[in-house]
C-alpha cells in the first residue's frame, strides 16, 4: 500500500495491472503445475507398469483372480446396459425415421452407433463406477493399512502384485465385455424395430449388413481396450497415493471415478479421430 | 532359505551416519548416528514424535533419507531405487505396529505368502513350513482364519510368523506390545527373544515399554530431538542420573511434583 501512495497515477495503474497479471497467473498457475505433476506421476507409473508387464513374471493366478473380478463379475451390468441401450436408441431413431420412411436403416445406425461410440463408452462408465471404485477403494485401504508398505517390506513391487495383474485382466476382458454389449443392444433394437414395430425382418438385416462391417466391432474394442487401460491406471493411480485415512480412502475413490469418466469422454473424442481414419465407416 | 549375508565378517549390521530426515516442514531426523551389531539385540526408545517409527522405515528403505548413509549388511541403501531394494528389504523382516497382514487371504495365505514370491513351488513344502513357523508362535490352530477374526495379539503373532519364515537376518519390530495387554505383551516379549535367539537374527525393535525393553534388548538408543541422545546397555540406560532420561524411563509428564 505504501509503494501504491509513492507511485505516480500512470505508475500506481502499471502496478495495479502487473498485481492483476500476477494474481491471475498463480491462480492458473497452480492448476496447471497440479495437473503436469498429475500426468508426471500417471506417466511414471505407465513405465512402471510396462517394466513389470514385460521385464518382469507376471502372476497369472492373480491375473485370472482379476480376469474373473473384473470380467465376468461385470457381465450382468454390460449386457443390461447394452440391450437398454440399444432398445432407446433403436425406439428414437425409429420415430424419425419412419416419418421420413427410412425405418428399415434403423438396424444398421442402431449397429453402427453401439459399435463404435455407445457400446464402448457405456461399458467403458459402467466399469468405472464398479472396478474403478473398487480398486481405488481397495488398494487406498491397503495404502492406510499399511498393506501396501507390507508387500513392498517382503520384496515385492506394488505395481507388480496390484497394479499389473489388474490392467492385463481388463485388457483380456474388455473386448469380450464390448462384443457382449453389442449383441445384446443389437438384439433389442432387432426385438423392438422388427417385433413391435413390424419392420420387415428381411430389410432389417439387409440394411444391417450393407452398413456395418467387422471394422466397426474392431472400432468399439479398440477403444474399450483403451478405456480399460484408463480405468486401471487411473484407480490404481489413486488408491496409491492415498494418504489420510478413511477420508483419504473416500477422496481417492471419488477422485478416481470422477477422473476416469472424465478421461473415458475425452479420448473417446480424440480416439473417434484417430481411428476413423483406420478404420472409416462403410460406403453404403 | 535364509538370506545369505552379503559381508558376514563386518560384525556391523546396520550402519547409520548424520541421518536427516524431513516430513513437510517437520524436520523428524537431524544427523542420526548409530551402529547395530549382528545378531543383536537393540531397543530403540524415545517420546512420540521422535522418529522411531520412521528410522525403521528408512531402513527398509520404505521412505527416502534426505540425507546422510544408510549401510546395511556393507551395502549403501539410500541411492537406491524401488526395484533395486527388494533383495535388500528380503534380508529384513518387518512387524508393522499393527501388523498389516493382507485381509483377503487367510494366515496360511499370510504366512505363506514371502515363501510363495521368493519361489517356492512345493505347496507340501510350504504347508510344512508355515505350520512350523505357526507353531513357534503358537498360533497353528488358526490356519484358515482371517485377520479380521483374529485378536490384536494373534494379528501380531501372525504378522510375526510372516516376517521370520523365510529366516531373515534382521526383524524390525514397530511397538510390537502396543495396544495388548500386560499378559499377551509378556507372551509377543518372550516370542521376540526366543526368535532372536533360535534363530539367531538381529533384532530392533521401537517400543515405549520399559518391560519390553529389558525383556528383548542388548543395547538401547535413546532418541531425542532427531538425534541419538544416548546410547548403552539397558541397564546403564535404568541407572541413569540423567534427569531427562530419568524422567523418561520413570514416565514423569513434568508435571507431577
Amino acid at each position: 500500500m505504501s509503494h501504491f501512495k509513492e507511485q505516480p497515477l500512470p505508475g500506481r495503474r502499471l502496478w495495479a495491472l502487473w498485481g492483476c497479471m500476477t494474481g491471475f497467473l498463480l491462480m492458473l498457475g497452480r492448476p496447471v503445475v497440479d495437473l503436469v505433476r498429475y500426468l508426471g506421476e500417471l506417466a511414471q507409473l505407465v513405465g512402471d507398469v510396462f517394466l513389470s508387464v514385460f521385464r518382469h513374471p507376471v502372476r497369472w493366478k492373480l491375473v485370472l483372480y482379476q480376469i474373473v473380478n473384473i470380467g465376468f463379475g461385470s457381465q450382468l451390468q454390460v449386457m443390461v446396459t447394452g440391450a437398454f441401450t440399444g432398445a432407446v436408441f433403436a425406439a428414437q431413431v425409429y420415430y424419425k425415421f419412419n416419418q421420413l420412411g427410412f425405418e428399415s436403416v434403423v438396424g444398421g445406425i442402431v449397429a453402427l452407433a453401439l459399435c463404435r461410440e455407445l457400446a464402448p463408452v457405456l461399458t467403458g462408465l459402467m466399469l468405472t463406477s464398479r472396478v474403478g471404485a473398487s480398486i481405488a477403494a481397495e488398494i487406498g485401504t491397503m495404502k492406510v493399512t499399511e498393506q501396501v508398505d507390507a508387500l513392498r517390506s517382503l520384496g515385492v513391487h506394488p505395481v507388480d502384485y496390484l497394479v499389473s495383474p489388474r490392467l492385463l485382466a481388463i485388457v483380456f476382458s474388455m473386448p469380450i465385455l464390448i462384443g457382449e454389449s453389442i449383441l445384446m443392444g443389437m438384439w433389442a433394437a432387432k426385438l423392438i424395430v422388427v417385433s413391435l414395430y413390424g419392420v420387415p425382418e428381411a430389410f432389417y438385416n439387409d440394411q444391417l449388413d450393407k452398413n456395418t462391417d467387422m471394422t466397426d466391432l474392431m472400432f468399439g474394442m479398440t477403444k474399450g481396450v483403451v478405456f480399460g487401460i484408463l480405468i486401471v491406471l487411473i484407480s490404481c493411480h489413486q488408491g496409491l497415493k492415498v494418504n489420510r485415512g478413511a477420508v483419504g480412502v473416500g477422496r481417492g475413490t471419488t477422485a478416481a471415478v470422477v477422473i476416469t469418466s472424465l478421461s473415458i469422454l475425452v479420448v473417446n473424442f480424440f480416439l473417434t479421430m484417430a481411428l476413423n481414419f483406420v478404420w472409416p465407416v462403410a460406403r453404403t | 532359505m535364509a538370506a545369505l549375508p552379503d559381508n558376514p565378517s563386518d560384525p556391523v549390521f546396520i550402519r547409520v551416519r548424520d541421518l536427516h530426515k524431513q516430513i513437510g516442514q517437520q524436520q523428524i531426523l537431524k544427523g542420526m548416528t548409530l551402529d547395530i551389531p549382528r545378531g543383536s539385540g537393540v531397543a530403540i526408545i524415545g517420546g512420540s514424535g521422535t522418529g522411531k517409527s520412521v528410522f525403521l522405515k528408512l531402513v527398509m528403505g520404505l521412505i527416502r533419507a534426505s540425507s546422510g548413509s544408510i549401510m546395511v549388511d556393507g551395502v549403501e541403501i539410500t541411492g537406491l531405487n524401488e526395484r533395486q531394494l527388494g533383495p535388500h528389504r528380503r534380508k529384513i523382516g518387518l512387524l508393522f505396529q499393527d501388523g498389516a497382514l493382507f485381509d483377503s487371504l487367510t494366515v496360511e495365505e499370510n504366512v505363506a505368502f514371502p515363501l510363495v514370491e521368493a519361489g517356492w513351488k512345493d505347496r507340501q513344502k510350504i504347508k510344512a513350513a508355515v505350520l512350523e513357523t505357526l507353531e513357534s508362535v503358537d498360533l497353528e490352530e488358526h490356519l484358515h482364519k482371517l485377520p479380521s477374526d483374529l485378536s490384536g495379539g494373534m494379528r501380531k503373532r501372525a504378522a510375526l510368523a510372516r516376517a521370520i519364515i523365510t529366516d531373515p537376518q534382521a526383524v524390525f519390530y514397530d511397538e510390537p506390545t502396543s495396544g495388548l495387554d500386560p499378559v499377551v505383551a509378556d507372551s509377543i516379549d518372550h516370542l521376540i527373544r526366543r526368535t532372536q535367539r533360535r534363530r539367531g537374527i538381529t533384532s530392533v525393535v521401537v517400543t515405549h515399554d520399559m518391560k519390553c525393553l529389558r525383556a528383548v534388548a542388548d543395547q538401547v538408543f535413546y532418541l531425542r530431538e532427531g538425534v541419538v541422545y544416548f546410547s548403552g546397555t539397558p541397564a546403564a540406560l535404568l541407572e541413569s542420573a540423567d534427569p531427562v532420561i530419568r524422567q523418561f524411563v520413570e514416565g514423569r509428564s513434568g508435571e507431577s511434583s
